[in-house]
């Protein structure tokens, strides 16, 4: 009787225990929202840190008090903010950028005898430089879909920000070509597989580019240094891709190291001979 | 015939410690780097004067936006400047009548080995130059082979035509190692249509401009 009754008590509060149990469940879907809610604002303020910080990292004095060739901290901080930020925010920032290139002038009180003083122009066109070698970077290490994304929504539907959609499609089809294919690829031997693919691989988002049929638009036009001579006008000449491609695969009939000569090989050359 | 000098080449394609060239200074300077008007080449016990034809400034293109590297000064020193001419068209294959030229390139700022011989590859692409076999490549090994260009330091390249009309490019790294390649007749003209010929970018084009021109 004793152990019936221990039976029926713990039955009873094992049964509390589980319409506690079910009671609470019934207010778990919203609970449950309000998390995903808080997940996504966290994992939103997280994802707008990084870009603060990728910023921040593209324009800190140790990363661009030397420009030429374009700083390592400066590039790393591109590909990260190409990699966080969204299309929008991608187009937003390089109108930004444009902006401050092409409009910043320096306050009229710097003015010396009526003109400002070499300093002055020196430090203003740096710091525009740098801008331009940021929107070179960022377009360059934007990926692909981003690229398409901007294309759609700002060329081919006509969005607020055609203009600087075109600029972007330049300096990226600039960066493929100057830096991402001739300086990282073809200033070395083109001796291993991955190489040549990395090649292919850029050569195809060039070819993009070209393939929109949107000619001379595609071009890069900056006007707002202050030093006249550093004003840029430069269209994206479509015979590039032939080229460098040229150059990738006699590079590349030299260099290959016998290892890789290969079926896959023949794919790679067949795929950049069919660019 | 063309099987001897690929064998001398072999034989010959060999290192040691030597400064190939010994230069009068100007006085004047070019991004910091002395120029000379004479040079007096020294190789395997022979002596050579050259004329100094003109010098000038090996910018690279890194990215469009971006102000040029400067990367190396240039010296093109002639055995016979008489015969050269100052037109842009006509200062490979007049540059070619010389017994002897040297070319020294003071280097602005380190460049890898790899990189070093890549650029002279793509020169020679532009001038139709088969760079994969024959002394041409063996040249380009020893590009390779020679390490570093060190920056503030000099690598010149010297060509000399033997009596039995060989030609042979001695390649004095910016570490003074010396390499030398044994090649047929025209081997001199290859080498020098690097700075000379069709220019394979910008910065050559306004280099051979200033080496036609005169320092």
């Amino acid at each position: 009787m004793k152990k019936i009754s221990v039976l029926v008590c713990l039955v009873a509060l094992v049964g509390c225990e589980a319409k506690e149990a079910l009671n609470a469940t019934k207010g778990m879907p919203g609970e449950m929202r309000v998390m995903q809610n808080e997940m996504v604002k966290t994992n939103e303020a997280v994802r707008l840190q990084k870009l603060a910080l990728s910023l921040d990292r593209m324009f800190s004095d140790q990363n661009t008090d030397i420009m030429t060739p374009p700083p390592s901290g400066m590039l790393s901080g591109a590909k990260k903010f190409a990699e966080f930020a969204t299309s929008q925010e991608l187009i937003e920032q390089v109108y930004a950028w444009l902006l401050e290139i092409n409009e910043q002038v320096p306050d009229e009180s710097l003015r010396v005898n009526g003109s400002f003083p070499k300093e002055v122009v020196q430090r203003v066109d740096f710091q525009k430089m740098q801008r331009l070698v940021a929107i070179q970077a960022v377009a360059g290490f934007t990926p692909d879909f981003k690229v398409r994304e901007i294309v759609d929504v700002q060329i081919q539907s006509g969005g607020v920000y055609q203009e600087a959609a075109y600029t972007f499609l330049a300096a990226r089809g600039f960066f493929i070509a100057d830096y991402l294919v001739s300086r990282k690829i073809l200033s070395r031997k083109v001796n291993n597989l991955e190489k040549l693919n990395s090649g292919l691989s850029e050569l195809r988002n060039l070819k993009y580019i070209f393939d929109l049929g949107l000619g001379e638009r595609v071009a890069l036009k900056v006007t707002g240094f202050l030093d006249p001579s550093k004003n840029i006008d430069l269209v994206l000449d479509p015979g590039i891709v032939g080229s460098l491609r040229e150059s990738l695969l006699s590079s590349a009939s030299v260099d290959m190291e016998e290892k890789y000569r290969t079926g896959e090989l023949t794919k790679t050359v067949r795929a950049l001979e069919s660019l | 015939m063309r099987l001897i000098p690929y064998v001398l080449t072999l034989l010959l394609a060999s290192q040691a410690q030597a400064s190939v060239i010994e230069l009068t200074k100007t006085g004047k300077d070019l991004d910091g780097v002395a120029l000379s008007s004479k040079a007096i080449v020294k190789i395997d016990g022979r002596e050579t004067s050259l004329t100094t034809i003109g010098a000038g400034l090996r910018s690279k293109k890194i990215s469009f936006a971006l102000p040029s590297v400067k990367v190396y000064v240039a010296q093109l020193f002639l055995s016979q400047p008489e015969s050269f001419v100052r037109l842009e068209d006509q200062a490979l294959s007049s540059a070619n009548k010389s017994t002897v030229f040297a070319i020294q390139l003071s280097f602005l700022r380190a460049v890898e080995a790899e990189k070093v011989m890549v650029a002279f590859r793509d020169s020679l692409k532009a001038n139709a130059v088969d760079f994969s076999k024959g002394e041409v490549a063996e040249f380009l090994r020893a590009v390779e082979k020679g390490g570093e260009a060190q920056s503030g330091k000099n690598l010149v390249i010297v060509g000399e035509r033997l009596s039995d009309g060989t030609e042979v490019i001695h390649y004095e790294t910016t570490g003074e190692k010396l390499y030398s390649v044994v090649g047929a007749p025209g081997f001199m003209n290859k080498i020098l249509s690097i700075w000379l010929g069709v220019p394979a970018d910008g910065g050559l084009k306004d280099l051979r401009k200033a080496l036609v021109g005169g320092a």
